[in-house]
């Protein structure tokens, strides 16, 4: 078996109900939440159109009738 | 703005639960940490026999595939219907019988977290609910699988 000697935390105190002492998995999940909302964030605001940003499509006015 | 918090709770709890999942489950077959250790508790008994079983290699495996299906965000309903075994096996295992209080947060935690995702994803959930069914065998047109996609 595999055994990357990778420490993220490695210790918690599992008497303590102190939410950010965390164990290596809940720190992975924490780590991907928050990154996950900030690539969320970041795709909105890209994808956001701003005003300034309108380009304009010029239309030939059809003479009336 | 409630909609925007309600939608990056969701976004969270969806990477959070995605994340743990297939950090743990992979953890089991590519040691990157030391594995938890077995806690003498009354469901002791119960997870040594699943070890021994299989059945925990089993439970990585879809902690794999259900954590995989939560981060890319491609089939969520299915990867939250595959992890709904192991996440209610471990709530129901540490949540009333762990003497240690972190782990008995941290179960209850994911429980709620998993439930959240179900009630965000439960448009997918509501066929389910028909009072009267007529079995549509997959083998009379196997089409519907990939129309579905």
């Amino acid at each position: 078996m595999w055994n990357f000697s990778f420490v993220l935390d490695g210790k918690t105190d599992m008497m303590s109900l102190n939410p950010l002492e965390m164990t290596n998995f809940e720190m992975m999940g924490t780590i991907f939440g928050i990154a996950g909302v900030l690539l969320t964030l970041l795709r909105v605001i890209r994808n956001r159109q701003r005003p300034h940003e309108f380009t304009v499509h010029e239309v030939e006015d059809e003479p009336a009738n | 703005m409630a909609r925007a918090i309600e939608k990056y709770i969701i976004v969270f709890c969806r990477y959070y639960l995605g994340g743990f999942n297939l950090v743990s489950g992979l953890n089991y077959f590519v040691l990157f940490w030391p594995q938890p250790k077995v806690t003498d508790t009354t469901g002791n008994e119960y997870v040594l026999a699943s070890m021994q079983l299989g059945l925990f290699a089993f439970a990585k495996v879809l902690e794999i595939i259900g954590g995989l299906t939560l981060v890319t965000n491609r089939f969520v309903p299915l990867g939250l219907v595959l992890l709904m075994p192991v996440t209610v096996n471990i709530f129901l295992i540490n949540a009333f019988w762990s003497p240690l209080p972190h782990v008995v947060w941290s179960v209850s935690r994911n429980m709620v977290m998993h439930c959240i995702l179900l009630a965000a994803y439960a448009n997918y959930f509501y066929p389910m609910l028909k009072f009267r069914s007529a079995p549509q065998p997959v083998w009379r047109d196997f089409s519907h699988i990939w129309k579905s996609f």
